[in-house]
């Protein structure tokens, strides 16, 4: 089954400009494609690069940072050489985000369905008051929140419903993919189950393509078809989601595995990794994960390693699986 | 001391707030129990998790248990001491032994504060050991115990230096060079990367193992402490439903919210993707507390008596009670 790509990136780098110093590579040559109705798991450890990449694909980065190079073909349309009026057109219309803690960030002072409409209005400026309304209402009852509560203010909405209330404005105008960066960090465990399963739902009914920007590796687990690995803004392993959890190759994804808690194992002990996450601006000169990689050598800290196709759809950075990749 | 005394125990401990303040026509404010009736005890050296959704009372059963709440009903027992109501010199001396950890090392730390002063602090409040010499080599204690080595490189670094992770060993440092024998955590791993939450884990674990510290472990997260915590507790809306050792709950668990809660863990294993039992809406409100089973409107096994009777705490093992109309004592 080959369908053309709904989402296809290709090479993509994202730099910052740092004061006095030379830019930080804050993601460097990241490649993936997306279904439609496919669900890409974007894992990594804080400041790894899954979020400036999600942005950067939506070219919403902040002022200081800037797309170096690559492609992020949509429906095979470039969108990097796009206007920013042609880009506009593209966002939320086609592909819609879940900002990182955005349930605190709704305007506090106008209604959960005034904000919906907002999206709606922007994108479908001939749609009178009462359509934009009935489009909000049933946006609300699609997340499932009663349509009467749309003419509350944030402060009357628990976490959990904001959190509904951000999914609905993130449906409002029907996109094809949507981007959920941490959708359910801060909430509580039923809760966010509540949330996985709603987006989850959502993904099977409207056909939508879901990126899971996560650290966390259960929610990877129980909801993605793929998975993609960052870590020190390069690709660490890119497979389905089956490859990454039972056969990973990179020794990072590897150790993560170990050091995320297993209720059905609950003899073995957690792993943790020596050291912590490398900086965009104070990146190894080798492979990023070298200083914490229980497998280096010598030539880890020297070359950084190219991605390798290990197995048919199974890509992992590392040196030590040349051999694998040559056969 | 005896040893077999428990650190900390709780007896039919309530804490109650006034939800607005009264006024003129309404004298009796609505009472929100955010601690009502909770029976706990805490063994020396033993890690204990208390595991709960948010406002089912965790927090501020630690905060009662540090004294800056005052209990409503119910005692406070510590090392045997009926310590309930404590006040002045003696309520200090007992916060010297209990101490506790937040969720945030990014925002429980003094940002203008050096390692050194931050790790000093307590010691200042508590006027304890004036003399610079012995003040030094005690935050340089506390400091390596917290796994901070060589503790000199660190003692003139700021917060905004250090990694999550550090930053969480500082936080532990500034607990322990009050030489506590109790340690409440309140989610200290929830804000660190997956890689390093284990060594906090471990940190944590070694604490208990070397100093005998007991440990209350404040968390949503059952995958967390399975590893770690000999016992767990599982409140819900100011009680405690369910109560076991580690292997019990998780094997054998025999409350449906405990069930439920267990049931929405997320497995890493896609060949796993197992049935979650979701519960609908939220915890209810602790002002307009459910009749009967407090649990009753969100269970999904609940029977028309679990609306009028109040569950007692219906003991399994040794070990082991969970407070459910629908459980046979086998």
């Amino acid at each position: 089954m080959t369908t053309a790509p709904l989402l296809s990136v290709t090479d993509l780098s994202v730099d910052f400009r740092v004061p006095g110093r030379a830019p930080a590579h804050a993601v460097s040559q990241v490649s993936f494609t997306l279904q439609p109705g496919e669900a890409l798991g974007l894992v990594g450890e804080s400041g790894c690069g899954k979020t400036t990449l999600s942005l950067a694909l939506l070219r919403l980065l902040s002022p200081q940072g800037y797309i170096v190079n690559g492609s992020v073909k949509f429906n095979n349309r470039e969108l990097l050489t796009l206007s920013e009026d042609e880009m506009a057109d593209i966002r939320w219309r086609h592909i819609a985000m879940i900002f990182q803690g955005a349930m605190n960030a709704l305007n506090p002072v106008t209604t959960i369905g005034y904000q919906i409409g907002e999206a709606i209005r922007r994108h479908y400026p001939f749609m009178t008051p009462v359509e934009v309304q009935t489009r909000a209402a049933e946006l609300l009852d699609l997340v499932g929140i009663a349509p009467s509560r749309a003419s509350q203010y944030p402060h009357q909405y628990s976490g959990g419903m904001r959190q509904r209330a951000m999914i609905a404005m993130a449906l409002a105008c029907s996109p094809e993919i949507v981007i959920a960066d941490e959708p359910t960090t801060a909430l509580d465990v039923m809760i966010q189950a509540q949330i996985l399963d709603l987006l989850d739902n959502l993904r099977r009914q409207l056909g939508l393509a879901v990126i899971f920007v996560t650290h966390d590796l259960g929610v990877v687990a129980e909801l993605c078809d793929k998975v993609l690995v960052m870590y020190g803004g390069v690709t660490a392993e890119y497979a389905d989601v089956d490859t990454i959890f039972n056969q990973p190759r990179h020794p990072y994804t590897q150790e993560l595995l170990k050091a995320f808690p297993d209720l059905t194992q609950p003899q073995t002990a957690l792993n943790s990794i020596p050291g912590y996450p490398p900086r965009p601006d104070d990146l190894p000169p080798g492979c990023r994960f070298a200083p914490r990689c229980p497998h280096v050598f010598e030539r880890c800290h020297i070359q950084q390693p190219a991605l390798l196709t290990v197995s048919p759809n199974h890509l992992a950075s590392c040196h030590l699986l040349e051999s694998d990749a040559n056969r | 001391m005896n040893q077999d005394t428990p650190a900390l125990a709780l007896r039919d401990l309530h804490k109650h707030f006034a939800a607005g303040r009264p006024g003129l026509f309404d004298r009796h404010p609505a009472l929100v129990r955010a601690v009502d009736g909770v029976n706990l005890e805490i063994g020396r050296g033993e890690i204990l998790a208390l595991v709960g959704e948010s406002g089912c009372g965790k927090s501020t059963l630690a905060l009662t248990l540090l004294g800056l709440e005052t209990p409503t009903a119910g005692e406070i027992h510590f090392e045997g001491q009926n310590v309930t109501g404590l006040r002045g010199p003696a309520l200090k001396d007992m916060h010297r032994r209990i101490q506790m950890v937040f969720q945030d090392p990014y925002e429980s730390l003094n940002p203008l504060m050096t390692i050194a002063e931050i790790v000093a602090e307590p010691l200042v409040v508590h006027r304890l050991f004036p003399a610079p010499a012995e003040r030094h080599a005690r935050v340089i204690r506390a400091l390596e115990d917290a796994g901070l080595k060589p503790a000199d490189s660190f003692l003139h670094r700021l917060p905004h230096q250090l990694s999550g992770g550090q930053r969480q060993r500082v936080a532990i440092a500034a607990a322990l060079v009050l030489e506590p024998t109790v340690l409440l955590a309140d989610e200290p791993v929830s804000m660190l990367d997956v890689s390093i939450r284990a060594e906090i884990l471990n940190l944590l674990a070694d604490l208990r193992a070397k100093q005998g510290i007991s440990i209350l472990f404040i968390t949503h997260d059952f995958g967390t402490i399975a590893h770690f915590a000999d016992r767990i507790a599982v409140m819900y809306l100011g009680r405690i439903v369910e109560i076991g050792a580690t292997a019990e709950i998780l094997k054998s668990p025999r409350h449906p919210y405990t069930r439920a809660l267990l049931s929405v863990v997320p497995v890493p294993n896609p060949r796993l993707r197992q049935k979650r039992q979701i519960l609908q809406g939220e915890t209810p409100n602790p002002i307009h507390l459910p009749s009967g089973c407090r649990f009753h409107p969100r269970c999904p096994i609940a029977e028309e008596h679990c609306k009028h009777t109040d569950p007692p705490e219906i003991p399994l093992s040794a070990t082991h009670t969970a407070a459910c109309l629908l459980i046979d004592p086998q």
